[in-house]
This record gives C-alpha cells, structure tokens and sequence, in this order.
C-alpha cells in the first residue's frame, strides 16, 4: 500500500505552498500561483526532509514522530497562510496580466501535447524495468533511505567510513524524502523511490513552462516544455532516480526566481516589483538555492555560481552598491539551509574528496583540452542523451524570434549562472587523472543540472511568434506622455 | 480565446513568424521520433532486475543475521567495477547491517559459485555453515574458540 505515501507528499506541497505564498514578493496572478505551488512544493519537501532528520535525532524509527512533525509543521505553514492572507498584496486594476491564450500559443499547445505522449510512456517503460533504480540511485539514496528506515538507534551507520564507497557524505534531501515516506506507506516499496523520481520532473518540467508563462509569455511556456520533455537525459535519469533531476529543479527553480526579481517589467508591462519586493525575491531564490546544496554537493557550487551572476551582472548593469544588495539578499536566503549542511557534513559525516583526484597543473596541457573538448561533444551530442537536433532547434527559435531587450538583463544572470557551473565542471574535467571514465560517466547527467536553465534563458530572452506580431515590439523605448507635475 | 493576431506575408516579421512555427512544429514531432525512439533501439536492451531477485533469494538470510552491527563477505565473482558487484547488492539488501569485504567478523555471507571454496573454508575449522541460499550463497558464523 503505498497509497499513504501521497499523504506524506500533499502534506510537504500544502506546507511548503503556505510559506512560499507567505514569502511571495508582489502580487498574485494565476502564473504566479502555480509557480507558488511548485516552489511550495520543492521547498515543502526539503523541511519536511529537515523535520525527519530532527526526528531520526531524537525519536529513530518512530513512525508517530514523523507523522507529528510533518502535521506541526503543517500547522507552520497553515500560520504563515493567515498571515499572508491579511497582507496579501494584490495588483492594481488594469496591471494584472490577462492570460488568455493566442492561437499561436494554442499551436504549441498541441505540439507539446505531441511530446508529451511520446515522453510519458517512454519514461514509465524504463521505470518498469529498474524498479530499484540505477547504480547511483540505490547504491547511494536509497541505500541511505534504508538505514534510516531500518536502522533505529543506528541508523547513524550509514555514514561509516567502511561503505565509503556509498558516498556517505553526500546531502540527505533524498534519502531523508523516501525514509520519511516510507514511515507513511509502512513499507519500503521501491514504487516510493520511483514517485520520488517523477514527482521531481513533472515539476521541473511544470516549473519550466510556469516560469516561462509568468516572466514572457504562453508559446514559450510550451515550447520550453516541449524541448524538456523530449531531453532523453531528463527521461532516463528520472527512471534511473538519480537525484540530478531534483538538483536541475532546484537550480531552474532559484535561477527563475532571481530573474523575476531583477525584470524590470513582467509580461504585459506589469510593473517593477518595489524595492523591498525585489530583496524578498531574492531571499526566496537563496532560499531555494540552499535546497539544492541540500540535494547535491554540485548544490554548493551553484550557490555560488548564483550570487557570482547576480553580483557581475548587477555591477555592469547598475552599480557596485546594488549589486552587493542583490548578492547579499541570494546569500541571506542560502544561508539557513547552508548552514545545516555544512553542519551535518562536520559532525555526522566522514571527510571526502568531493571531486576526486585531480592535477590542476593539467590546465596548461592544451593538448588536454583537445582532448576533453572532443570527448565532451562527443558525448553530449553524439550519445543520445542530449542530442545536438535540441540545440539547433532551439537556437534557430530563438534567433528567429528575436531578443526581448528588456529581458536581457535577467536572461544574462540565468545564463552566467548556467556558464559558471559548466566551466568549473569543464575544469574538474581537465584536471581530473581520470579525465575519460569521468566525462563518459557524468557529462550527460552534469549537462542535466543546467539544461533546464538554459532553456529558460533562451526562452526568456527571445520573443514568441505572438509578441513579434505585435507592433510595438517589447522593450523599445517609448515616449513617455507628458503628465502635469503633482501639485 | 484571443484570435486576433493576423498573419499578413507582406512583413519580414511575419514571415519570420512562419519560420518560428516551423521550427516549433519540427520540434514537435522531429524531436521525439529521432532522439527517443533512436536512443530507445541504439541504447536500451531491457535490463534485469537483479536487486529484486537478490531481494528475494536473501530473505530468509536477514532473519538469520542481527539487527545492527557488521558482517563480513567473502566471494569470488567476474572482475565487475562499481556497484555491479555482488558485495554492494548485499549491502544493499541486508542495510543497516554494514558489510565488509573481508572474514574478520562473527558472520560472514559468502557467495561461492565454486563449491570447493566454501568446502575449504569449513574445512579450515574457522566457520561453520548456517545456512545455504539459492543459487551460490551461504552464512557462516566463526567458530568460537
């Protein structure tokens, strides 16, 4: 029975909702609502994640205590919601976008129905196949989310330095999710594992197309989610429950929030959020940055990566001041959840090599950079994983379309944050002593982490078919009417 | 729905909107059919489940094991790196019990696809059999002294 697993889930989406709309920065369209539950949803899952570690602490393999927290902090959450019912902020009359569907839009929406009837099936096929999961998968999260189960008083053996080879240092997010739904389900069902995995690309795949909705515009919402869903990678890694597709969510879910705080309009010239506004949104995007250090130690590197973007694109763009206000608001955000991993990692968890052997002297060997470029092409473009008809397709979009010039800003953040992340991947590559085993085992699963990000990048930068129809193209500059100066 | 927008060819822009929804529709159906369905027959024989199968035919090996604590492991098995080794599968199935790869330990859980092996480890008078489980595995617990 694993049907009360759902509960354990609906009770994280219901928690993690309320605070994020508590948290929400500006007013609340529709777009904004399913944004709001998929950030919910992500960041519900991590504390309850937090909750059931305090509970393993403090009362190991008690099923009563987990399902105590999970409903205290429920109580959070339902606390935070009157809260923000009585200072919900609400957009002004004639601001709110009007979010109804242009025939190309409904266009893409068939197209990407097409796509999704081929992915669906081609997912759930693999899954029946590995119902445990691939190598990764159960030699290291459901492993760990075993020991929590099973282990009682010891479940503390999971981080012995005798299984090293499990990675016992490695972020609790998931195995810490499937124990906790295990408690629910009373069983250790391998379909926990598999829920677990889905659930986390439907909502990247959502978070994608909803982001895209609410910052640009409804056709590329679905193309976003067309290109997504037919990425061969996304599909089998969800089947394989590797926990690279949560880590992609969590990055495309920050990165997105990020970009709406620096827009300077939203779709249909809704205006610049507030000052105070745009410093909360970037705390939400810290915020859901540190859920992804909680997910994967590649989680940390794109914290940084993250408050890096926003720090150089803000002093370009504005000033030195700003940019050290924006990057500060991302790091305040990160740095509750930081902390508990870097907390769990000192006291709980033996020291590791987080990136193996490696000879930074190596940097210099241009013959080594060949090489690895070469091998990297070859596995991104030529192994099926990632297929360079994606890249093509979707860069011949979005240079047919043309840029949105008031998105260019945001876009650039979002797309730094992607490059920083490949180019310190790239030099982990080159330096590695292992340098063809390591690209041909990662290089399609470390593209995963940013590909949905930089979708959305391109996405948001570029106009859609409907937006080139209309004659005032976005983002020109007009003239402003002259008004009478206030009395 | 809002209908409005119309396509007249007479702009650039507009015929770079064709262009777009062209690229959209190869998109939709090109995408899928060359990149899934291509990697579904280069890439994707159907694999065995064999943590189930483990699973199964270890069942009645956990019953006979303790709680917690560490067991050793002993095994002859085809040179396979990373976690294809039977040794992680085990630990796997019989977590929160730690396995080790070596015999210094109270049990050991032995996987003999050579029966001589597990017949020269008894004979050796360190372990004695508990138990034997489909197809190769055994238990043995060291003799006290």
């Amino acid at each position: 029975m694993i049907l009360p697993a759902w509960l354990g889930i609906l009770i994280s989406v219901a928690s993690g909702f309320a605070i994020v709309d508590w948290l929400w920065p500006g007013p609340r369209a529709w777009p904004d609502r399913l944004v709001i539950v998929g950030v919910g949803t992500g960041i519900g899952i991590t504390i309850g994640s937090w909750g059931h570690l305090l509970g393993q602490a403090l009362w190991p393999q008690e099923t009563l205590a987990v399902i105590l927290i999970d409903l205290l902090l429920l109580a959070g959450g339902a606390a935070c919601w009157l809260a923000s019912r009585r200072r919900a902020i609400t957009a002004p009359k004639g601001h709110l976008p009007t979010w109804k569907l242009s025939w190309p839009a409904v266009a893409a929406a068939i197209m990407c129905l097409i796509v999704l009837i081929w992915a669906v099936p081609a997912v759930f096929s693999f899954v029946r196949n590995l119902p445990h999961g691939l190598d990764d998968a159960w030699a290291i999260w459901n492993l760990k989310a075993r020991f929590l189960y099973r282990g009682g008083p010891s479940w503390g053996a999971m981080f012995a330095e005798e299984i090293a080879w499990s990675h016992p240092d490695y972020p609790l997010l998931l195995p810490l999710t499937i124990s906790r739904l295990y408690h629910y389900a009373g069983s250790e069902s391998p379909v926990i594992g598999q829920m677990v995995a889905l659930l986390f690309a439907a909502l990247t795949i959502g978070m994608l197309g909803a982001m895209l909705w609410q910052q640009n515009d409804a056709v590329q919402a679905f193309v976003g989610i067309m290109v997504l869903a037919a990425t061969p990678a996304l599909l089998f890694h969800t089947a394989w429950q590797y926990a690279d597709v949560p880590l992609a969510f969590f990055i495309l879910t920050a990165t997105g929030l990020t970009t709406r705080a620096l827009a300077k309009t939203t779709v249909n010239d809704h205006p610049r959020p507030p000052y105070h506004l745009q410093t909360s949104g970037l705390v939400l995007a810290g915020m859901v940055a540190s859920c992804a250090a909680w997910t994967k130690n590649e989680g940390l590197l794109f914290v940084v990566a993250l408050v890096t973007a926003v720090l150089l694109v803000s002093a370009v763009s504005v000033d030195l001041r700003t940019a050290a206000r924006r990057g500060g608001a991302v790091l305040l955000g990160a740095a509750g959840g930081v902390a508990l991993i870097v907390l769990v990692k000192s006291q709980l968890a033996p020291t590791q090599d987080p990136i193996g052997a490696t000879h930074f002297s190596q940097l210099l060997d241009i013959e080594r950079h060949g090489k690895t470029i070469v091998l990297l092409a070859t596995r991104v473009l030529l192994d099926g994983m990632m297929d360079g008809v994606f890249c093509a397709l979707l860069a011949t979009y979005v240079l047919v379309a043309g840029w949105r010039r008031d998105h260019l800003g945001p876009a650039a953040v979002a797309a730094l944050t992607a490059v920083i992340i490949v180019a310190v991947y790239y030099v982990i590559y080159v330096a590695s002593s292992n340098m063809t085993w390591l690209v041909e085992t990662t290089a399609s699963r470390l593209l995963l982490h940013v590909w949905p990000t930089l979708i959305f990048a391109g996405l948001l930068a570029a106009r859609s078919p409907a937006q080139m129809l209309s004659r005032p193209s976005t983002g020109k500059k007009t003239r402003k009417p002259k008004t009478a100066p206030a009395p | 729905m809002n209908l409005n927008p119309t396509i007249r060819l007479t702009y650039i822009r507009h015929w770079m909107c064709v262009l777009a929804a062209a690229v959209i529709a190869a998109m939709a159906v090109g995408v899928p059919a060359v990149d899934i369905l291509g990697y579904f027959r280069v890439r994707q024989p159907p694999l065995p489940d064999q943590l189930s199968r483990l699973e199964r035919q270890l069942a009645a090996l956990r019953q006979n094991l303790p709680e917690h604590g560490a067991i050793g492991y002993v095994g002859r098995h085809p040179a396979i790196g990373g976690y294809g080794r039977p040794f992680t599968q085990l630990q796997y199935v019989l977590a929160p019990l730690v396995v080790e790869e070596h015999t210094d330990h109270l049990f050991v859980v032995g996987l003999f696809t050579d029966p001589s092996d597990l017949e020269a480890m008894i004979h050796n008078g360190e372990f004695e059999l508990i138990a034997t489980y489909d197809p190769s595995w055994s238990l043995l617990k060291r003799r006290q002294p």
